[in-house]
């Protein structure tokens, strides 16, 4: 009788201790909804596969490649391949214009300016990131879109019209529109983490390429540069991902146009686009369509969230609190 | 001074004049941006704007005071389940499991949570909660907007509470206060400015969003009834005036846009400015 | 204006390279160094020694005008190098004939032989003679035998005391007239140390050396001159044995015999 006791007492004893004083509690608590996190990334990402599961299985990998989506109810076919082009076009475009300028800008934020202004810049540039999505959108709709049709694109195809990217037609909405839409909201991101990439460089690597007689330039472009090397190309990374997944700006100026063109100034269609302006009103076979393309999108922004993430990390030193 | 010398002394200030250059047109596009939206917003706004609801094209007056309050209601009970979860997971992170391999992943996971593109949240959203409800809500918006919400809290948490000084931490421990005692009354309060600038931030940020509430909260031409009723909201009312083919809503989606892009500023400058003082916030 | 400093004898062999006149400096509205009146001889090695703080680091980054590149700072007096003033004259040229070795190693994250090649690159002095340039710079550096068979390898694999002459090898390899050392072995080992004042005596023969050192005992050992700093002033300078043993100020002496603070 006593034996039996005298083991579970001291248990049970700890056990209330342990409770009453309250960190077994908290522990609990605060890993229940950080497993939560985990738990519904993971259910993202089963939900999307399951609802896909019709098209998966009816089109396989054809899906990816077909080029004709056609959701009439005669011939209900779907391929993924104007979308996933017209997605990776209109980053593209976004990248080549935002990266030169964010970093050119980082530049002068971490190299030139004085701390102060540095900061302000800084702050205000950090505010255009804090811009809605849909309000680069409209501002798109009403100042760039005509500026581009009646200008820009016309310019464009006079002096590089014998390229296959800037042929007419011109509408005014299209690839280059989004692209420049996209850059706009991209180099926010670019500017302020390769600000802190370049700002993490120590002193004394761009005073040894100045004590070699480097110019300002040369210490910053040769040596400076690509010490930050992997945290800018992080930052890049990061707008490439935020500018594949955009959907509102972008919906608003990509022109709907559901077949492949090579022309910039054309009209085609982004994923985001899509799926935002079709899936409320999808049928039974279209609904899945969307939803897979929908993964192809989250697979897409994953991988490259997941290298930027890793690239930032290795070069700015504290690691941890780093996003 | 040689040619050579001349040269990349050149190249030397064209360059970095360059940079000063693009540092500068940033920013100009931010004011740039601004002001056009004043420019155009502020002729639009009236009393009736923010209380009565929308009207049809052509008609006088009208006003957006169902999406202001649509958006209200969405984005605040997003926050009443995005805010303590990510906060308690924030404080996962920094204290209870700092250092092992489970925060490790939770940490990792909460950033491609983050990174998610939001009509993905969107359709997620639809398939767990519209679908299963055969209607579309305002919770369901707030469902999608909670998930976005969670993993910004949960890492500006975290990075908060690590900057606490580990001395202040021992302290104390050292007088014998429990780890949950030395969290809830030292170290959370020491962090209380940074956690509630992360908050502020991260709640600005799913006010602005449009995309995941296209297929949850949907809109509504009227009030919205409660909580299960579809609602408009101010994103998805800006979307849906500037691109319909009429002037009057045109002008009517720049005085919109006003009010979120004023609302989201104010929020991101009070936050950064007056409680943190310009301190770095986590970024993506 | 008088002098406040006496000057070591000139001797003929030995002629004033580089000269400062009457050098003021300022961060801000902190005045760093007070009317600093000093000169370099060609082929000789000058030690400048003080407590911390005293002002010597800036001193020497005034040499080379790296410290043009912190933030309001001000220069007044005049740097002579040869004769001309180096305010006056190209700031990358002064700074390629003006070589400088930090307190830690700082070797780029680039191969060893890129390392070496950076400096002849940015000045226009390859001319299809790489190889030579970085074998003849690592043998004065005498590092060469140590580092021959992986040029292609990361500096960072060299140990810190390779690390710092290879920082020293890069600086000779633009053929500098002077090299300034800012106590360059202070993040080294004994042994290491010993290797890099060795080296000292060798490279006088080629360039004018001044080196800032917090250690009395590598400045006896490796200088021919030594100068005394105490609060951005320049109490005392005169040949090196003097210094040490027959100082004229009161204040070098506390220094030297460690009465000091």
């Amino acid at each position: 009788m006593a034996s039996p006791a005298a083991v579970t007492q001291p248990r049970k004893k700890a056990l209330s201790e342990r409770l009453r004083g309250g960190d077994m509690v908290a522990y609990l608590l605060t890993i229940f909804f950080a497993t939560l996190i985990l738990l519904v990334t993971v259910y993202i990402v089963y939900e999307l596969w399951m609802y896909s599961l019709p098209t998966l299985k009816k089109f396989g990998f054809s899906f990816i490649g077909g080029q004709i989506w056609d959701p009439n109810p005669d011939k209900n076919v779907y391929g993924a391949l104007p979308f996933i082009y017209g997605t990776l076009v209109t980053s593209i475009v976004a990248l080549l214009i935002s990266v030169p300028l964010g970093v050119g800008a980082a530049i002068y934020l971490s190299e030139l300016a004085e701390q102060k202004l540095s900061n302000i810049l800084t702050f205000l540039v950090e505010l255009l990131a804090a811009v809605p999505s849909v309000i680069y959108g409209l501002l798109a709709i009403f100042t760039l879109v005509p500026l581009m049709r009646d200008y820009i694109g016309p310019f464009l195809e006079k002096f590089l019209g014998w390229t296959p990217f800037f042929q007419s037609p011109i509408y005014g909405t299209g690839y280059l529109t989004a692209g420049l839409v996209l850059a706009v909201m991209t180099f926010p991101f670019i500017i302020s983490v390769s600000r802190e990439a370049l700002m993490a460089v120590p002193r004394e690597q761009r005073e040894a390429a100045l004590a070699l007689g480097a110019t300002q330039w040369e210490s910053t472009y040769q040596i400076v540069l690509p010490y930050a090397k992997l945290g800018i190309i992080g930052s890049v990374f990061l707008g490439l991902a935020r500018a594949l997944g955009e959907t509102m700006a972008v919906t608003m100026v990509i022109g709907n146009d559901t077949h492949i063109h090579a022309s910039l100034l054309n009209q085609g269609y982004t994923i985001a686009a899509l799926v935002a302006n079709e899936f409320n009103e999808a049928g039974d076979v279209q609904g899945p369509a969307l939803v897979e393309l929908c993964l192809v999108l989250f697979v897409m922004t994953m991988l490259i969230n997941a290298g930027a993430r890793l690239m930032i990390t290795l070069t700015t030193s504290k690691g941890s609190a780093r996003a | 001074m040689t040619f050579r010398n001349k040269r990349r002394t050149a190249v030397n200030n064209v360059m970095l004049s360059l940079t000063g250059v693009f540092a500068f047109l940033t920013v100009t596009i931010l004011i740039l941006i601004l002001g056009y939206l004043v420019y155009n917003g502020v002729t639009s706004l009236n009393v009736a704007f923010f209380t009565k609801l929308p009207v049809g094209p052509g008609q006088a007056g009208g006003g957006i005071a169902n999406a202001i309050i649509g958006s209200v209601l969405v984005v605040a009970v997003a926050s009443l389940f995005g805010l303590p979860i990510g906060f308690l997971s924030g404080v996962y992170l920094a204290e209870f499991g700092a250092g092992t391999k489970f925060a490790y992943v939770v940490r990792y996971t909460a950033d491609l949570l983050n990174g998610v593109p939001s009509i993905v949240i969107g359709i997620f959203a639809w398939t767990v909660v519209v679908k299963p409800m055969h209607h579309y809500s305002a919770f369901a918006g707030s469902i999608a907007l909670s998930l976005m919400l969670i993993p910004i809290t949960a890492r500006s948490t975290e990075q908060f509470l690590l900057e606490v000084p580990r001395a202040m931490r021992e302290g104390a421990l050292a007088l014998g206060a429990s780890k949950w005692k030395a969290i809830a009354t030292v170290i959370v309060p020491a962090a209380r400015k940074g956690i509630l600038t992360g908050m502020i931030l991260g709640v600005a940020r799913i006010s602005g969003e449009s995309a995941p509430l296209l297929f949850t909260a949907l809109g509504n031409q009227y009030w919205c009834r409660g909580l299960m009723d579809q609602t408009s909201t101010l994103p998805v009312m800006i979307y849906k005036l500037a691109t319909s083919p009429y002037d009057d809503w045109h002008q009517q989606a720049w005085a919109a846009g006003l009010i979120l892009l004023g609302l989201v500023l104010i929020a991101n400058i009070t936050a950064r400015v007056v409680l943190t003082r310009g301190a770095s916030v986590p970024k993506g | 204006m008088a002098s406040p400093t006496s000057t070591p004898e000139a001797t003929p062999a030995h002629r004033a390279k580089m000269r400062a006149e009457n050098v003021n400096f300022f961060y801000g509205s902190f005045q760093a160094l007070h009317n600093i009146n000093i000169e370099f001889r060609e082929n000789q090695v000058t030690a400048l020694i003080g407590p911390s703080g005293c002002g010597k680091s800036t001193f020497l980054r005034n040499l080379n005008r790296i410290n043009e590149t912190l933030r309001g700072t001000r220069l007044e007096g005049q740097i002579l190098l040869d004769g001309e003033d180096i305010m006056q004259e190209d700031v990358t040229t002064i700074r390629r004939r003006v070589g400088m070795v930090f307190q830690r190693p700082n070797p780029f994250p680039k191969s060893i032989f890129e390392n070496i090649i950076y400096g002849p690159k940015i000045n226009g002095m390859v001319k299809g003679n790489a190889s030579e340039i970085v074998e003849s710079s690592l043998r004065r550096a005498a590092l060469w035998d140590e580092v021959k068979d992986k040029l292609h390898e990361s500096a960072y694999a060299l140990s810190g005391g390779q690390q710092q002459r290879l920082c020293i090898a890069r600086g000779l390899a633009v053929n500098p007239d002077v090299l300034l050392l800012d106590e360059p072995c202070s993040a080294l080992d004994p042994i290491a140390t010993a290797k890099i004042e060795d080296l000292l005596f060798t490279l006088k023969e080629q360039c004018t050396i001044v080196i800032v050192t917090h250690s009395m005992q590598q400045a006896a050992r490796v200088a021919d001159q030594t100068g005394f700093f105490l609060l951005g002033k320049l109490i005392e300078f005169d040949k090196t044995d003097i210094i040490f043993k027959n100082p004229a100020k009161r204040e070098t002496e506390d220094y030297i015999t460690g009465r000091f603070g």
